[in-house]
């Protein structure tokens, strides 16, 4: 059941009244029977997999917890303190190792295991070995990117004494399998997601509408831009005899532009069902297109997973003991600066080679990680440079012009990294820079030629119009312009007026119906 | 009781009252629809909702064989028998017992006539949807359509229930090829033809081994078998006449004839056997005149087996409307009907010396329009066609010009040539306004608008855009094009 399927709508409206209806203290059963009921209706193939990793890392947690616990009752009988703290934590740490390694494995196992095997073979071949390991070919299950790391980052916060762990496996289970959520993020993490979920929340109309509005925005992105976009990408790329030049790299832009608004409109999506039952999910995304630098960008694209990989990857990388030691080895060897960033850049590179991996099992993916992570390095050892030519330039950080220049140059990267992304492969990749250099034809942005590219000038006007709304919208909420807020002080009226216009601009204008079957790019990963 | 605690209640109804008039309005733009045809699938429920309650006496159900064989208005004009055919392309039996569900509302039919050959189809929900949603799409919402999505589901994957509820989600994508013919909300056609086709006739051989004694081999599809029980059940149920007729068609075998015999006979439903050689013997299928494709009737063929079976009605007590309140809509009908037969002729004529004698007829004024510098259309049969019109200026002397005419019944009605382009506008005798227009403009050179909608023209040459009187309506449109073998572009 896709989330653009009217039936999800249907049974959202069913729940919504059960839920209501439901006393307060047993909401949450209501939800969690409405996500089980989801995930089996949309691949209960899976669910094994789903429960497998509930039921694993719930028990982690609860023998962590059991392990706190006797910890507690011996401090207060024993003065050693010290050594059966340490005791402890080894006991956990084994735990906790089991759970995430198993978890770990199973992920890797269904999402890399064919790819591991396939590339060892041609390793083999490579070497002249003849025997051959076999090729799993195993269906992902769906949303276990997203599942799995909410739930290793229960069983790590557990550890760390950071939340205390969940006793009931029932509860425990609608945090991992949240329906709205748990196909494409954003990845919650305990503290902030379950006491809402398994709180009493009370009937709010405004809130309900609220949740609409938003759930529409992620329409309006998803179905009216993004769909769109992919259609005329679909176009350029499949007719490369044709489109060549500047072609390419305006497919790439758009391809950019469409996957931010197929991600980040599907998460609105499900942030605005989620609303509808009080639940306030995490954000994932703020503005990215907006970023002034390639950090800055991975802080506003995917929030959750880049905060994820800070808590879980980075920090423990960065401030690994063996790290600290090499980088204060370089400074004393000389190397002060290289010395001073070696744990920021190791980590960078490896947070970033995860990223890149985590979207799928191929190598493209992985580029796609490290051109980041080169990107960032680059940036990290070369920044203090640029801002003595950015001085030197009268580049001032609180003119327009700079912010402008500095949002194009990392929209720019953004869209070369599309480059990667977008091809099938890294040849493909290859392929499409070829062609992005075949032919000089600046003049197709004035002449009449893009118009043609999604079938008809209506649609291509349908398709700028939408994207300037968008950045009107982006560019007002950058100013901190509380757009949803000024709607609703606008009264029933005003709230209605835009919700309905939404419907019709959707319904109307949205690419979707038999002959487009509707999938969130980041279902696929 | 706190009535502000509840004014969301409130709140949530008005608003979603008007959602769903915002979406019936979207549905109802978007929908295929045909307002200024008279004989497509997308009319087949509108014209049979427009009828007078309690006014259609027998229903029509079946495939093209049906939809191309029998004619509700010759079962009037020789038997005043009225009757409304809801057949349609490749229609599968599923979907004759939700259109016969749905007819069942307003009307209450004394016989329903159904096509035997349906019990032999295998299952060909699964690619014929254009055809289906033509005449699906037009169903209101109600427990029926319901049941219908949810069953069409089970049997065909792309009929998703919300796509076959709820039109918009399959149409939305027409708001890029909208016109002012979506637009029209009283339909040109006034006048019905209850649902029937007119198709031309063709030069067809009779097929060899046609109604042969074979091997038996055929067999009742279990899909078709499930629903024309439904059908003979509903029938039964509501006390209606169940008839079954197997339409003339040279793929018919006697197997086949016995296996739909043998189910009418358990059930006790009348079979009418239009291949058998009693009924071959009145009906003299003649190539050429008869029968459109070896399978499907010509509208000359369809009036033989129409005859057979409005007897076979008649003498099964179906009521003669004649002389009742029926009659002068009917007798409208059936003058529409013949005004149509003449319009499939005129269509399907290809030479110029036919095509006139058809159009030089007071019925008829035809609009003429040239494109600037065509001397060279003015060459074969061209100057004589225009001659025999009635158009009187000597466009051959005239190198490079620019023609508009209007001609009826072989009387010039207007005419003006001129060496730059020439708009006229004018009404006709029945008030619709006409603008022709001779210009170079790209994309549209040369035009002919009725009431603002484009009927004609744009093509390189001159074109003749047939107004029927009686049909209120454009009729035909040819072109004859300056390149050889000035062929007419239709």
């Amino acid at each position: 059941m896709s989330l653009t399927s009217l039936w999800f709508y249907v049974l959202v409206a069913v729940l919504l009244a059960v839920y209501y209806i439901t006393p307060g203290k047993a909401r949450w059963v209501v939800l969690l029977i409405a996500s089980w009921g989801f995930y089996l209706l949309a691949a209960s193939q899976y669910a094994p997999y789903l429960a497998a990793t509930t039921f694993s890392t719930w028990l982690a947690g609860r023998l962590m917890g059991r392990e706190q616990v006797r910890l507690d009752a011996q401090l207060a009988d024993d003065g050693e303190r010290k050594v059966l703290q340490a005791a402890s934590r080894k006991r956990k740490a084994r735990i906790s190792a089991g759970a995430i390694l198993l978890n770990v494995a199973v992920l890797a196992t269904v999402k890399y295991g064919g790819f591991a095997a396939s590339n060892l073979n041609v390793l083999l071949d490579a070497i002249g070995r003849d025997w051959r390991v076999p090729v799993p070919e195993l269906l992902i299950p769906l949303g276990i990117s997203f599942y799995t790391f909410q739930s290793l980052s229960y069983v790590i916060d557990v550890y760390r004494g950071k939340i205390e762990s969940q006793p009931n496996l029932a509860r425990y289970a609608l945090f991992v399998g949240f329906f709205p959520q748990m196909v494409q993020g954003p990845i919650g993490r305990y503290d902030a997601l379950a006491p809402q979920l398994l709180a009493a929340n009370r009937f709010d109309f405004e809130r309900i509408k609220d949740g609409l509005g938003l759930m529409l925005w992620g329409f309006f992105k998803k179905l009216v831009i993004a769909d769109r976009g992919a259609l005329i990408v679909a176009n350029i790329l499949s007719n490369g005899d044709t489109y060549q030049g500047l072609y390419v790299p305006l497919a790439m832009v758009l391809t950019a532009l469409q996957v931010y608004c197929d991600f980040s409109g599907g998460i609105d999506i499900v942030t605005g069902v989620a609303e509808m039952f009080g639940i306030q999910l995490a954000t994932n995304f703020r503005r990215p297109y907006l970023a002034q630098s390639v950090p800055e960008y991975w802080r506003r694209w995917h929030i959750t997973l880049g905060a994820w990989m800070r808590d879980y990857v980075y920090y423990p990388l960065a401030l690994w003991p063996p790290l600290a030691r090499a980088g204060r080895w370089l400074r004393r060897a000389g190397l002060k600066r290289l010395g001073v960033l070696l744990p920021a850049m190791t980590a960078e590179l490896v947070v970033f080679a995860v990223i890149g991996i985590w979207h799928g099992a191929e190598w493209k993916w992985l580029v796609y990680g490290l051109y980041y992570a080169i990107l960032i390095i680059l940036g990290l050892v070369l920044g203090p440079y640029a801002t003595k030519v950015g001085n030197a330039l009268g580049l001032r950080d609180e003119r327009w012009s700079t912010k402008a220049l500095r949002i194009t140059a990392v929209f720019a990267l953004a869209c070369m990294g599309r480059y990667i992304t977008r091809a099938d492969n890294l040849s493909h990749t290859w392929e499409l820079l070829l062609r992005t250099k075949a032919a000089w034809n600046p003049w197709i942005l004035t002449d009449g030629s893009l118009w043609t590219l999604a079938g008809s000038n209506n649609e291509t006007l349908v398709l700028l119009a939408a994207l300037g709304l968008l950045g009107v919208v982006s560019v007002l909420q950058e100013r901190g312009f509380a757009l949803r807020e000024r709607i609703a002080a606008g009264g029933r009226a005003a709230q209605w007026s835009v919700i309905i216009v939404a419907i019709v601009v959707v319904v109307l204008f949205g690419v979707y119906g038999p002959d487009y079957p509707s999938v969130f790019v980041y279902e696929l990963f | 009781m706190n009535i502000r605690r509840y004014a969301w209640v409130i709140e949530l109804l008005a608003a979603s009252v008007v959602v769903l008039l915002v979406l019936y309005t979207i549905n109802h733009t978007v929908i295929k629809r045909d307002n200024l045809g008279y004989s497509s699938l997308s009319r087949t429920l509108p014209d049979y909702y427009a009828q007078p309650a309690d006014s259609v006496d027998v229903l029509l159900l079946g495939t093209s064989k049906t939809m191309s064989g029998l004619m509700p208005a010759i079962l009037w004009h020789e038997y005043g028998i009225s009757s409304h055919l809801l057949a349609g392309t490749g229609q599968a039996p599923l979907l004759s017992y939700y259109l016969l569900e749905e007819a069942l509302k307003s009307q209450h039919p004394k016989a329903v006539v159904v096509e035997g050959n349906m019990l032999l189809r295998i299952n060909n929900l699964d690619y014929l949807d254009e055809a289906y949603y033509a005449t699906i799409d037009h169903i209101p919402l109600s427990l029926t359509k319901i049941k219908l999505a949810l069953e069409m589901w089970s049997y065909a994957e792309y009929a998703s229930p919300e796509v076959t509820l709820l039109p918009f989600i399959r149409y939305h994508q027409r708001w890029l090829k909208l016109t002012k013919t979506d637009f029209v909300l009283d339909p040109i056609y006034r006048r019905s033809l209850h649902g029937a086709w007119l198709w031309p006739a063709r030069r067809v051989q009779l097929a060899e081994g046609y109604m042969a004694i074979d091997d038996g081999g055929a067999a009742i599809v279990d899909f078709a078998g499930i629903y024309m029980q439904r059908i003979a059940d509903l029938c039964a149920h509501e006390g209606i006449q169940l008839v079954i007729v197997n339409m003339p068609d040279q793929n018919w075998s006697t197997s086949r004839s016995d296996l739909t015999m043998a189910w009418g006979q358990e059930r006790g439903v009348p079979v009418i056997e239009l291949n058998d050689s009693d009924n071959m013997a009145e009906l003299v299928l003649e190539p050429g005149v008869d029968l459109f494709d070896p399978s499907h009737l010509s509208k000359e063929g369809a009036v033989k087996a129409t005859r057979i079976v409005g007897r076979f009605l008649r003498d099964a007590g179906v009521p003669d409307r004649r002389g009742t309140a029926l009659e002068a809509e009917w007798n409208l009908d059936y003058d529409f009907y013949e005004a149509y037969r003449r319009v499939v002729d005129l269509r399907d004529t290809t030479d110029p010396g036919t095509w006139l004698q058809f159009v030089n007829n007071p019925d008829y004024t035809v609009l003429i329009v040239s494109r600037l510098d065509m001397t060279e259309a003015l060459v074969g049969d061209v100057p004589w066609l225009l001659s025999q019109l009635g158009v009187k200026a000597n466009l051959t002397a005239t190198p490079t010009w620019s023609y508009i005419g209007i001609v009826r019944g072989g009387q010039t009605i207007y005419e003006q040539f001129e060496d730059e382009p020439i708009t006229y506008d004018t009404d006709l005798a029945d008030g619709r306004h006409v603008r022709i227009s001779s210009n170079t403009d790209e994309p549209n050179p040369s035009i002919v608008l009725m009431d603002g909608i484009h009927q004609g023209g744009g093509q390189q040459g001159i074109t003749f855009v047939v107004y029927s009187h009686q049909m209120r309506s454009v009729v035909d449109v040819i072109t004859l094009n300056s390149s050889p073998p000035r062929h007419f572009i239709r």
